[in-house]
């Protein structure tokens, strides 16, 4: 009972916190704090049980068990997201409604990864789409409209697979699909598959993000793409895994099909990504990308590659959502997030751009950080199952992720700082705290990967397929081995000798940013030295007719078509009485042409 | 435990100077090209000894500092997970070819943060076109690897290398196509003319470097003494059959030597031109190089 | 150490800095015919990389700030050479109201070479002498420009903002 009890907790807190805020926000904020607090506790003790709970609500019973480890995983990475979120927005400018959206929010998402039959995961999954829509209409309403269409898309797919489940099976349990024909067992699968993809972003489906991630509130985008998108891909495990998983393993023409889409979703993001001038809506393409790897390799089946496409999605919550939270903490003090109006903050924010440092260094999948083993096991995978040309789009996209992130950090902390944000100081506890708490896990699980792998290892084996060799420091496939411990030791060894090489070196002077090869000129603010705009000019150039070709233009056709189709049809009623009763003759010609004489008779 | 640690210590110091001397011999290559006689073959360790005597150097700030620190600290990590032939007495089989090439990708990073606080435009735009040439070289490099890796069925390096044992058994005949491509995009890697955008000397006033005087500058020197090493070394291994110490040297040489020589005689690519020309024939010949392995099967 | 200063005078980077029209005799002293690289001189772009300053022949009050800001940008030890007869007495514009007559007030020079302009054999010629003297530790004109700081501002205060284009601090 308590997992009842943790989502009993987020929603009387959330009322409390709305009602508090009203009286005073700092007795909103204290309520908000503790609820969240509390859940984090109550969840994190629920760890290695099996836990759940039945409620009759007259109509039906809501059942929600913890039938694989993956829903305490997931779960976990709701509540520390969440808390952590709830933290860094207190300083933040909110609506009373916001704080008890956040809380709905996660109680959705925990309902979402326990639920045990359709209807309470498709009740979790409207719950978890409405408050999340709450929280971005905080920040931009044009932005949560459509993000709100697009997830009702997904979920009427949902509604409209449990409909046809329910009418085959008769039960709402979401484990009895064995006794159905392989045609319907696919349009089922689909169904249900462009639901959850609706929720993390596979392409066709991405559309929403750019504009819902960059206008929603700074501390809020981490909670939706740390953890919302986390449901999407719990969706994906339980469709393939164990509600349709004798079908799936057997169908490799669907797993390849669905890999190759994660593939080109992360190629195609990736490239989108170098072109933004927006850091949030380059996050946002970023983190398209990063999913599309876990797509691929989940889609792929084989122990290794749902290993690592569940290793990446650990390591994704935990990079993607640093960093946001540093991206949080750059507006709240320049409050800009456009790369072309900031520069320099390193020397004013050293905290936030460690924490943005290590975010990209993960985000590029470079060891020994928690970006890579996933990516080493993927790729390990893709090689073993023969898929090279797949290999070789996601190793392009990964080369992309090293283009944008540095783009990221170069326009935001480094080069010169303009004379406006002179006076910026460090941002306060609220964001610093978020950002080294997610170092911890980012450094640690790099180095010994193990930690996450057993855990892997464990919901891997109640969904019936095989384990893989690894200890707690190396992984070893039939390709070849990977020691983390040994290159984390051997990278900070070789970083001891090349400062002692340094250290060899003569005294330095500082010097002012002005103090510059600028071939013997004075140069001062009124000269544009920060290359910012148009970044990857040269890149852009080059691909300038890939990039005309966007999902985008093709909803723009559609929805005109339809408008257009409606602008016809609505033309039927011109409101003039010669056309009615022209209309009445023509009627009444067909009815005689058709029924001849009997419709006197 | 000691012991190892000085064998660690002296093969480091080995590859630095071998990495200095091979820039030195290198430069005399090019000077007789242009039909002069160019500096002492030892030129560069004499270089980097003058840069760590200077002093007074202009520092930016801390990145600043330890950009060049990370450059080659990256390149040194690389070093440890590479085969050196036969004499493999580092860490070349707790890692495999994955793991090599995300750590070849620290050490232009680390530069890239250290040369992105220096503040100059000239450093950024160089930076910016590395990066844009790592899209063209490093996926035609992945893909020409694969090709022998796919066929033994193993992605370590070290495994690679015993499997090549003699000369009539070099994976360069087999792999010849795939072979070729890798040596384009070597080309590429080691910033060989055409291929030289990021430093540039003449357009961007040397990109990334521009700020660097004194001990960066010695760092950055070592850095690319060792990479030379490093990336000659990753594909001796893999295409021309390792050997030992002396053979491994000597078939790094030549290598290095044959890109110099095709370096001395080429201008340089426009940056979009570069990219674009990766993306055509070499990728295909990469991809031919595959499909012909996949046949093989 | 003494492999230091061999290492400092067997290794030149001269600033690629056309100052004046002696510039003009450099590229056949770096070219093949008179090839200077093998007395291991090689131009560099910035003056963060470079040990010696060439000026090449007359200075022009505005050619003057640049100079001298780029010669406080370069790091130490750092020679000067002063080309051509302009830098020793003004030379063939000794009475021109526009350029500098002598070099040695506005920065301390290490090494002249007479002529206009000095071919490549002498330029080599004053390679070789810089490079003796700088084994034997006799090349300080960077110390003399930090000790007489004072001197050589007021000189250069007088033809030009030295506030503006000075890089160190020297009050």
């Amino acid at each position: 009972m308590t997992l009842f009890y943790i989502l009993l907790i987020l929603f009387v807190g959330g009322i409390l916190t709305y009602l508090g805020a009203k009286i005073s926000k700092h007795l909103g904020h204290a309520i908000a704090f503790t609820s969240s607090t509390l859940s984090l506790y109550f969840h994190s003790i629920l760890y290695g049980k099996l836990y759940g709970f039945t409620i009759d609500i007259g109509l039906f019973k809501l059942h929600a068990v913890a039938f694989s480890p993956l829903s305490w995983l997931i779960g976990e990475i709701v509540v520390v997201i969440g808390f952590l979120s709830i933290l860094a927005s207190f300083k933040e400018k909110h609506s009373d409604f916001y704080y008890l959206s956040v809380q709905f929010l996660l109680a959705g998402m925990i309902l979402f990864v326990n639920a045990y039959d359709s209807i309470t995961l498709f009740l979790s999954l409207e719950l978890v789409t409405l408050f999340s829509f709450f929280g971005i209409w905080d920040g931009g309403k044009e932005s949560a409209v459509k993000y709100l269409i697009w997830n009702l898309l997904g979920a009427y797919f949902i509604v409209a697979a449990i409909a046809i489940l329910y009418r085959f099976t008769g039960s709402y349990f979401m484990n009895e699909v064995h006794y159905l024909g392989k045609a319907q067992k696919l349009v089922l699968f689909l169904l249900l598959f462009a639901g959850f993809a609706v929720k993390s972003a596979l392409m066709p489906f991405h559309v929403w993000v750019k504009d819902a991630y960059r206008d929603s509130p700074h501390s809020f985008t981490a909670l939706l793409s740390g953890a919302v998108s986390k449901i999407g891909i719990f969706g994906y495990f339980l469709i393939m895994f164990y509600t349709f998983a004798k079908f799936f393993i057997g169908a490799k023409y669907l797993q390849l099909t669905l890999a190759w889409l994660g593939g080109i979703t992360a190629l195609f993001a990736g490239i989108y990504a170098t072109t933004k001038d927006d850091s949030k809506e380059l996050l946002a393409y970023s983190s398209i990308s990063q999913l599309g790897y876990v797509v691929a390799g989940i889609a792929l089946a084989t122990p290794l590659s749902i290993s690592a496409g569940a290793f990446q999605f650990v390591g994704h919550a935990i990079f993607e959502t640093l960093l946001f939270f540093t991206i949080a903490s750059v507006a709240y003090r320049t409050g800009t997030t456009r790369m072309t109006e900031l520069g320099g903050l390193i020397k004013k924010m050293p905290v936030s751009f460690i924490g943005l440092l290590f975010g990209i260094i993960a985000l590029s999948g470079i060891p020994p950080t928690v970006g890579f083993p996933g990516k080493w096991m993927l790729y390990e995978s893709f090689i073993i199952e023969g898929r090279i040309l797949l290999a070789a789009v996601i190793f392009t996209a990964s080369i992309t992720a090293f283009l944008y992130s540095f783009r990221l950090v170069y326009s935001i902390f480094l080069g010169p700082l303009p004379s406006k944000y002179e006076d910026v100081k460090e941002a306060p506890f609220n964001f610093t705290f978020p950002i080294i708490v997610l170092l911890i896990p980012l450094l640690l699980f790099g180095v010994q990967p193990g930690i996450v792998l057993y855990y892997i290892d464990r919901f891997l084996s109640i969904f019936g397929i095989g384990k893989i060799e690894h200890s707690y420091s190396y992984i070893v496939t039939s390709l070849g081995k990977f020691n983390a411990l040994y290159v984390g030791i051997v990278f900070a060894a070789a970083f001891v000798f090349a400062f002692i090489v340094y250290l060899l070196g003569g005294r330095t002077r500082k010097v002012h940013q002005f103090d510059n090869f600028t071939a013997g000129e004075v140069v001062d603010e009124s000269y544009k030295l920060h290359y910012v705009d148009d970044f990857y000019l040269f890149l852009e150039r080059e691909i300038k007719g890939f990039l005309k070709l966007r999902i985008e233009s093709l909803y723009d056709w559609l929805s005109k078509f339809v408008d257009g189709l409606g602008d016809a049809v609505r033309r039927v009623y011109s409101g003039s009485h010669g056309d009615y009763i022209v209309y009445l003759g023509f009627t009444l010609l067909l009815l005689i042409l058709i029924y001849g004489g009997k419709l006197w008779f | 435990m000691v012991l190892k640690i000085i064998e660690y210590l002296g093969i480091v110091f080995g590859v630095i100077i071998l990495g200095l001397l091979y820039g030195g011999i290198a430069r005399k290559v090019i000077a007789r090209i242009h039909r002069r006689y160019g500096p002492p073959f030892y030129q560069n360790i004499l270089d980097v000894l003058k840069l760590f005597a200077k002093s007074n150097e202009a520092s930016h700030g801390v990145m600043f500092n330890l950009g060049p620190v990370i450059a080659f600290t990256g390149v040194l990590v690389s070093l440890f997970f590479i085969p050196l032939g036969s004499f493999r007495p580092l860490f070349s089989f707790e890692g495999d070819i994955f793991v090599v090439f995300y750590l070849l990708v620290v050490a232009p990073l680390g530069m890239a943060l250290g040369a992105g606080e220096g503040a100059n435009p000239n450093a950024t735009i160089g930076i910016a076109r590395g990066l844009t040439l790592m899209l063209g070289y490093e996926l035609v490099f992945f893909l020409s690897v694969l090709a022998p890796m796919i066929h033994y069925r193993t992605a370590s390096i070290a495994t690679l290398v015993t499997v090549q044992s003699a000369f009539p058994h070099w994976n360069v005949f087999p792999f010849f196509i795939s072979a070729f491509a890798g040596l384009i995009a070597l080309h590429g890697m080691m910033g060989e003319k055409p291929f030289d955008q990021v430093i540039a000397p003449h357009e961007i006033a040397s990109g990334p470097m521009v700020e660097y005087s004194g001990k960066f500058l010695g760092l950055l020197q070592l850095y690319h003494a060792v990479g030379i090493i490093v990336e000659t070394g990753l594909v001796v291994d893999i295409f021309f059959g390792g050997g030992n110490w002396l053979t491994f040297i000597l078939k790094t040489f030549f290598l290095f030597i044959t890109l110099v020589i095709i370096n001395a005689v080429m201008p340089r690519f426009r940056i979009g031109q570069a990219v674009k020309f990766y993306w055509k024939y070499p990728l295909v010949i990469s991809l031919i190089g595959l499909l012909i392995v996949a046949i093989w099967r | 150490m003494g492999l230091f200063k061999f290492a400092q005078s067997r290794s030149l980077w001269m600033m690629h800095f056309c100052t004046g029209c002696g510039a003009v005799e450099m590229p056949p002293t770096m070219t093949s015919r008179f090839d200077m690289e093998r007395f291991g001189i090689a131009p560099m772009a910035t003056p963060r990389q470079a040990d010696i300053l060439l000026i090449t022949g007359y200075l022009t009050v505005k050619t003057l700030k640049r100079v001298i800001r780029s010669y406080e940008q370069m790091p130490d030890p750092k020679y000067v050479i002063g080309f051509g007869s302009c830098t020793l007495n003004g030379g063939m514009y000794w009475d021109s109201y526009n350029t500098i007559k002598r070099l040695d007030l506005y920065l301390p020079v290490d090494i002249y070479i007479n002529g206009c302009m000095p071919r490549p054999e002498a330029i080599i010629e004053a390679f070789v002498k810089l490079r003796e003297i700088i084994a034997k530790g006799e090349a300080n004109g960077w110390k003399k420009y930090k000790e007489n700081i004072k001197w050589y501002k007021e000189n250069q205060a007088k033809v030009f903002d030295v506030k503006k284009w000075s890089v160190i601090k020297w009050e």
